[in-house]
């Protein structure tokens, strides 16, 4: 790791003030996105905090387990028309159940969601365009049923996020999803076998990417975090970064260049 | 927004933290059973300080004060039952030693949204919270796990940052081992616990449904708004009514 001392910058203090004002900016950015995402209110969130310049947008990506989103309407397909298509499945079923009672109410009705971007680490580059960003994201899915079930989950994931300064500021350019385990809320997470069943809720919300390609393995635990964990970099590197065309989620024993 | 000075934004750097801080402190109120100061040490003194709870808000200096109050109470009652059921263990000890045994609950702060007004009066900030609480009930120490948010107006005041506005709203609040959507677990009364049926809480002072837990046919819900950057607080919205 002796490699990456050379990427540590030099500051002014006024650049040192304004370096450390710019790791706040990001992580409101970063918060307001994931209060965003579990308010179902992506289509805001898109367009305020995710890239708007056509150098980036033409190559913005979200990736979950399955593979990368690539392009912003591809972002906004999945986290917008994916869930407003989840969203009014969920209502109908209501309102077809009992007919009348849910008239005239906002898809949404039985659902809840929440993200977070916890724990986080962040580093931004020494030409100062690029940022990248991990963190936790432990939330929870609920979804109601008309016979007054639900399947509701405690949901644990990674987030990587690379961001770029625009114009206007920081946005977010790549984010990677790893999905580890979801925990049916009032189960014994011990009695599901996830290594021989495949057992994995959140896979409801993978949908169809753009390119399918396995982003994250979350049945065997491979320990391949730390090549993608952020750390001192110089500038954006295609290779290195969160987007589709990166090395993000490869297994360890494909990485061991990087030791 | 306003363009900063350098230091400007150094000292806007160091409200940001000194904001996180307060409600860093609020947490680990909570975890050892300290929820009781809140008031006293975080509230703002002005008699306009509102606190928003899921069934309501108590507005007011003593509606505020008085709900903080009750949490002490409640605590206290606690302490003693709890005291009596366990002699061996706990004699000796005074009352303020024994204040809080048996009891923690753990309300985490984090994913934060701050904004601090341009004119440096005043500040927002939302935070997620995720943890549990527990609670000594008539049939014995009861734990919830929490999800939700806090959302917070913040005012300088003497150099500190104080609250004026605190919402503390649950997505979810449920018992512990029970999906929570699911009717929770009742449990047999515990004759040595039967005092902390009659405790209860004091109502809002504007009872009014803020917000309901999730429920399977609950109507589509979000977290309170995002702070925005704003110029001063007449500018923005309140998380105060």
């Amino acid at each position: 790791m002796d490699k990456f001392k050379e990427y540590k910058r030099e500051f002014t203090d006024e650049e040192m003030v304004r370096h450390a004002w710019d790791k706040e900016m990001i992580q409101n950015l970063i918060s307001r996105f994931v209060l965003a995402w579990g308010n179902g209110d992506t289509a805001e969130a898109i367009e305020s905090l995710w890239v708007r310049e056509p150098e980036h947008t033409a190559d913005a990506s979200f990736a979950t387990n399955t593979g990368f989103y690539v392009g912003l309407p591809e972002v906004s397909r999945h986290l917008v028309d994916e869930r407003i298509a989840y969203e009014e499945e969920t209502l109908r079923a209501f309102q077809e159940a009992v007919p009348g009672k849910y008239d005239g109410a906002e898809a949404g009705l039985g659902t809840t969601a929440m993200h977070s971007c916890t724990t986080p680490l962040l580093f931004i580059s020494v030409d100062d365009k690029y940022a990248r960003y991990l963190c936790y994201d432990l939330g929870l899915t609920g979804r109601g049923r008309p016979d007054g079930s639900a399947e509701n989950y405690f949901e644990f994931s990674l987030l990587l996020i690379e961001l770029v300064r625009e114009a206007d500021g920081w946005k977010i350019w790549h984010l990677v999803e790893q999905h580890d385990f979801s925990i049916e809320s009032g189960k014994n997470y011990n009695d599901v076998n996830t290594f021989i069943s495949g057992y994995d809720p959140a896979a409801r919300f993978y949908g169809e990417p753009t390119v399918e390609k396995e982003v994250y393995d979350n049945q065997y635990g491979w320990e391949y975090l730390f090549y993608d964990m952020p750390r001192p970099f110089k500038t954006y590197d295609e290779d290195e970064g969160y987007g589709p065309k990166g090395k993000v989620g490869r297994k360890f024993y494909e990485r061991l260049e990087m030791l | 927004m306003k363009e900063f000075t350098p230091m400007e934004l150094l000292e806007r750097l160091e409200w940001r933290r000194e904001i996180r801080n307060v409600m860093g402190r609020i947490s680990h109120d909570y975890a050892i059973k300290q929820e009781a100061q809140v008031y006293d040490r975080y509230f703002s003194r002005r008699e306009d300080v509102c606190l928003g709870l899921n069934n309501g808000y108590y507005k007011g200096a003593d509606a505020v004060r008085g709900y903080y109050d009750a949490l002490g109470e409640e605590i206290r009652l606690s302490s003693a039952l709890i005291t009596k059921m366990f002699p061996q263990e706990l004699e000796g000890k005074t009352e303020d030693e024994l204040y809080g045994v048996g009891m923690i609950s753990y309300l985490p702060f984090e994913s934060q949204v701050i904004e601090i007004a341009d004119d440096g009066q005043t500040a927002k900030g939302i935070w997620n919270v995720r943890g549990s609480t527990s609670r000594l009930t008539a049939a014995g120490p009861v734990a919830n796990w929490i999800f939700g948010w806090a959302a917070v107006d913040f005012v300088l005041e003497d150099g500190e940052w104080k609250i004026l506005n605190l919402l503390l709203l649950y997505n979810v609040d449920h018992q512990c081992g029970v999906s929570f959507t699911e009717p929770e677990k009742v449990f047999e009364p515990v004759p040595e616990f039967a005092p902390m049926a009659d405790f209860h809480l004091p109502e809002p002072n504007v009872p009014m449904t803020v917000m309901e837990t999730f429920r399977p046919d609950r109507p589509r819900t979000r977290s309170p708004r995002c702070p925005e950057p704003y110029a001063t607080f007449a500018d923005t919205f309140s998380y105060g009514i």
